[in-house]
């Protein structure tokens, strides 16, 4: 019991801090709905599988689900449209995901910052990610990469649906022992070859990622998508790394997409991104990250 | 920061520990269920709890087969295929089962979400029947029309008058990396495996 109330305790004062840095930074704290239609969810959402969410019928035959993903669910309660300006949010708050029989929830705390210019919104990002780290002092990796690379990429090489579907399994799951061969069997030419690997490898200076692209003749078509996760250079307070092979299961990224690592924890400590607000025309970029995971690394 | 290897105890371990730390000779003891020296640490654990300790991030990598990985499809980095632990993941009965047209064919099986999968892309009901080992024993004693399971030799399916009916999928060993620990692990991860890779074809 006492560990139990320790713990709560412990969480609250995470929780307090996170809102206060929150506050500080102008974001307004919302709750979002529970439930969201269906329908409306798996428009945002085409590309999930749906089939560990919790689905409810409401009396008129409307069938909701319980709020599988907290950015769509803050959308839902905003209205927002760009036209009204920029707009900061954060929430604390559970999605919900059936394991097996059992209803589980997962509770996070996240920062959204709707109508953000780029590259200004990334900046922004980067320097609330750097004050996080000047107040909780963790040993992290960030992993950067960028929506639109892969499809890029997939579209420089023609593969049809069933490369691109190998060609992203084999790089998911980083089995580059297999995909170097698969790639061969592509017929490819070598500086298309040269271009994957070098944007699939780990790099640690953009500068270095640039000089290599322009060598291969590509720069112009990558230069946008490194001016927005240049921003990333100055997460002082975190290893960077710009890994490209990384991508989401969520489909709503459009830009930049980060996942940050703490030592002496097996899974990702925070992850967001630049994403669409597809209902509502406009774009967001944020993070989340929860409050069991930042009590793990942080004692 | 030292690497931490899961390998699994047995002869898929055994192979494992020459590839990767030859040549270190193996200090495997039944009781002893890990080594240190200056660079890395082994855990010797039970094949089908090698995902968990990567998993859980107190092994960086680990080392199962392929068919172990499908089964449980956890979310890690496939790093690399080794040249030994080649096997095949079957459908086996006696030469007579006729297994495409009997709906509710009793399957039983160590891999049931494989098994799963195998049958809904051939669209056919099955009734699943979950056991943890001696697997051929099931249709001889009547239990199972057919079993699903892994195949080295074929000598056990042989010995109990079964025969491969179809081949599901071929599976090798398998390093993995828990996706965190991979990040900051990197370089010995890599070390490694570059290593291993040229005292195999030295």
């Amino acid at each position: 019991m006492a560990t139990w109330l320790q713990q709560q305790s412990r969480q609250t004062e995470l929780f307090k801090t996170l809102l206060s840095m929150a506050e500080g930074l102008d974001y307004t704290l919302i709750e979002p709905p529970y439930f969201i239609d269906y329908d409306d969810f798996r428009n945002d959402q085409p590309l999930n599988d749906p089939k560990d969410w919790i689905k409810l019928s409401n009396p008129e035959g409307r069938l909701l689900v319980l709020r599988p993903d907290l950015t769509t669910s803050v959308m839902d309660q905003l209205q927002w449209k760009p036209s009204d300006g920029p707009l900061k949010v954060s929430y604390y708050a559970s999605t919900f995901y059936q394991d097996k029989e059992r209803l589980e929830a997962k509770k996070e705390f996240g920062f959204e910052f709707f109508n953000a210019p780029r590259p200004e919104g990334e900046r922004h990002l980067v320097s609330t990610l750097n004050q996080f780290n000047q107040t909780f002092n963790l040993a992290l990796i960030c992993e950067v990469s960028h929506a639109q690379v892969l499809p890029l990429i997939v579209s420089l090489a023609g593969f049809n649906s069933e490369q691109s579907a190998t060609f992203k399994t084999l790089l998911k799951t980083k089995a580059f022992d297999q995909l170097k061969p698969w790639l061969l069997n592509q017929n490819l030419s070598t500086s298309l070859e040269s271009l994957i690997e070098t944007l699939t490898e780990p790099n640690s200076s953009l500068l270095t990622l640039k000089n290599k692209l322009n060598g291969l003749g590509y720069l112009d078509r990558f230069e946008s998508i490194l001016k927005s996760v240049e921003p990333f250079e100055s997460f002082q307070s975190a290893t960077v790394v710009f890994d490209f092979s990384g991508m989401s299961t969520w489909s709503y990224y459009s830009g930049v997409m980060f996942q940050i690592y703490a030592l002496n924890s097996p899974k990702v400590l925070i992850k967001g991104g630049r994403y669409v607000v597809k209902r509502m025309n406009g774009e967001a970029i944020g993070f989340s990250l929860t409050l069991d995971d930042l009590m793990e690394v942080s004692g | 920061m030292k690497l931490t290897i899961a390998l699994p105890k047995g002869r898929l371990g055994d192979l494992s520990w020459d590839y990767l730390l030859s040549p270190l000779n193996n200090p495997f003891d039944e009781r002893k269920l890990s080594f240190e020296n200056e660079t890395c640490q082994v855990l010797w654990v039970k094949p089908s709890d090698v995902i968990t300790y990567v998993m859980a991030g107190i092994a960086d990598i680990g080392i199962v087969g392929q068919d172990t990985l499908d089964e449980s499809d956890p979310d890690v980095y496939r790093l690399k295929e080794l040249p030994f632990g080649a096997c095949q993941l079957v459908l086996a009965g006696f030469e007579k089962t006729d297994t495409a047209l009997k709906e509710g064919l009793k399957v039983a099986t160590k891999y049931p979400n494989l098994t799963k999968k195998y049958f809904k892309n051939k669209q056919q009901s099955i009734t699943l029947l979950p056991l943890q080992g001696s697997v051929e024993l099931a249709p001889v004693v009547g239990l199972s029309d057919v079993i699903v399971d892994i195949v080295e030799t074929g000598s056990t399916l042989k010995a109990n008058g079964l025969i491969i009916l179809d081949v599901i999928q071929d599976s090798k060993a398998i390093v993995f990396a828990n996706k965190a620990r991979y990040r900051f692990q990197l370089e010995a991860i890599e070390s490694l495996l570059l290593k291993a890779e040229r005292n195999s074809h030295a």
